[in-house]
């Protein structure tokens, strides 16, 4: 199978009709599409989204469908990597760690060249990129991967970064300098050198999965993707960077250009994964040199803001590894949506030893920069089900006993509440003491009880379903 | 989050920037409403 985002998308149509929706309709790129993934969201519903008719933000329909939601169902990715839901985060980190060196191919052999735009003929306010929330400022790349090349290394680094399309040829671009891209443009600023950068947009969810996830600078983002994705990734050198420049050969579009050394511009507000806008920053801009596309490509947007997959799934498989290697019987881990995918992380383990749970807590909590609070239970509490998660929480923890403090420790750049650039991070023991004779029993009906009593034989289906459903029960 | 609201001197609409347009001197704001752009640079007050 070809692995491309249309590849996907024909496919999973095929497969499963009813889970991609196609819009017909004119659709506004200001909000509206946002607001109708935001109704979608709301009854937990995550189909992927194609609209074929989107009108630009300079009100002109643009020749390009666009393609969201495709990374926001975790039942959809656990289907495609052949993974129960519950255990995708540890399988997704099992195969991050799997690689596939990519193979190069002539411009031929390339879908991404079909169409090549340089210098005047290059107008990237024709693409459907979405304004997506209130105080944005224009229409935003959210989706795609700026890759750049490490020079003393010389390995591919490709990472998520959002960028300001702010007229026909230019890009602003949050590029924080902890970040591996952010390192290498700061040592090319150094030398006061330009650093050759493109964009790509529009890949299967695997690669985008493969390309997300986080490895030393020394490792090829490229070959981690063909690792996540069984299969290697087709590179193809750039229009205007030079033959030693590859990009995927399979992208829906490739932008590139140069980041200038030394400069800076104002960029944003934005609205992200915490679901508050982050603030106006000064930051780096690309000088766009060429646009590369697919004949028909679609354009490809990631929800911010929104339900998506992609950082808690690794963070789950990141903070599982590491504590398992402390605490052998932690048995799952779980990055809700409510902590944003990127700051709570709930642990499940078999506690044998009294203390276990604190060590597991310390572990977590120190997996990634962006842990902010993690909780562990015992393996009678689901930790997908956030009602079972807060009753643990509310019957087995005490503030003065349980908890986990650890001050002074890097705090996420867009969390509202982030005093500075330390913060504290915190863990909550929810587990029960380790002799059952030290805690009281839940409640229970005796099984053979509880199997022989059909709901259906007391209240009809067709009555049953007439009770009003209670939302605060 | 380090963010200071400013308004726009032109359509006065409200946004947040980061403190540093406050500190660098060549720093300009955007108005994500307006386009229009300006200095803040040393209006902070204490």
């Amino acid at each position: 199978m070809s692995a491309d985002l249309q590849s996907f998308l024909a496919f999973w149509e095929e497969r499963h009709p009813e889970d991609v929706v196609r819009i017909a309709q004119p659709v506004q790129a200001r909000y509206q599409v946002t607001a109708l993934a935001t109704k979608l969201e709301r009854e937990k519903r995550f189909p992927i989204l194609v609209f074929e008719n989107v009108r630009t933000e300079a009100g002109e329909p643009s020749a390009f469908p666009l393609v969201t939601y495709l990374m926001s169902s975790r039942r959809r990715l656990a289907e495609l990597m052949q993974a129960p839901a519950e255990r995708l985060g540890i399988i997704t980190y099992e195969r991050s760690h799997q690689r596939r060196q990519p193979v190069v191919v002539k411009r031929a052999q390339a879908p991404v060249k079909e169409v090549v735009a340089r210098g005047d003929e290059i107008d990237l306010t024709k693409l459907p990129a979405l304004v997506h929330h209130d105080m944005d400022p224009g229409p935003y790349i959210s989706g795609g991967f700026l890759t750049c090349y490490h020079p003393e290394y010389g390995t591919d680094n490709s990472a998520l970064h959002r960028g300001w399309i702010h007229g026909p040829r230019e890009i602003r671009v949050l590029l924080e300098a902890s970040t591996h891209n952010g390192h290498i443009f700061a040592l090319h600023e150094r030398r006061r050198e330009d650093l050759r950068v493109a964009y790509w947009v529009g890949a299967h969810p695997l690669v985008i999965l493969g390309c997300e996830t986080r490895i030393p600078l020394t490792d090829s983002h490229f070959a981690a993707a063909g690792g996540m994705l069984g299969q290697p990734l087709r590179l193809v050198p750039s229009e205007t960077l030079g033959d030693d420049f590859l990009v995927p050969a399979d992208a829906e579009f490739v932008i590139e250009g140069h980041l200038m050394a030394g400069k800076r511009r104002p960029e944003g507000p934005f609205g992200e994964y915490t679901r508050y806008s982050g603030p106006q920053r000064w930051n780096p801009y690309l000088e766009v040199t060429a646009v590369t596309h697919r004949a028909g490509a679609h354009w490809y947007d990631l929800m911010v803001g929104h339900s998506h997959c992609l950082g808690s799934l690794t963070r789950e498989g990141a903070a599982y590894e590491k504590v398992r290697r402390a605490v052998p019987t932690i048995t799952n881990v779980y990055a809700p949506m409510s902590g944003c995918g990127q700051f709570h992380l709930y642990l499940q383990i078999d506690k044998l030893v009294e203390g276990s749970s604190k060590i597991a807590l310390v572990e977590a909590l120190t997996s990634h920069h962006l842990v902010k609070h993690a909780w562990v239970f015992d393996t009678d509490v689901d930790i997908f089900d956030e009602q079972q998660v807060m009753q643990a929480f509310a019957t087995r923890f005490q503030g003065d006993r349980d908890i986990v403090v650890l001050p002074g420790l890097p705090a996420p750049t867009l969390d509202p509440s982030r005093p500075s650039e330390l913060g504290t991070k915190t863990g909550f023991d929810c587990t029960k003491p380790v002799d059952p004779r030290r805690f009281a029993r839940k409640l229970s009906v005796p099984q053979d009880v509880m199997e022989k009593i059909d709901l259906e034989n007391f209240i009809p289906r067709d009555r049953l379903t007439n009770i009003p459903y209670e939302r605060y029960g | 989050m380090n963010l200071v609201y400013v308004n726009c001197p032109r359509c006065e609409e409200t946004f947040y920037v980061d403190p540093e347009f406050f500190e660098v001197p060549d720093a300009y704001c955007h108005c994500p409403y307006c386009a229009h752009e300006f200095s803040v640079y040393r209006q902070r007050s204490a």
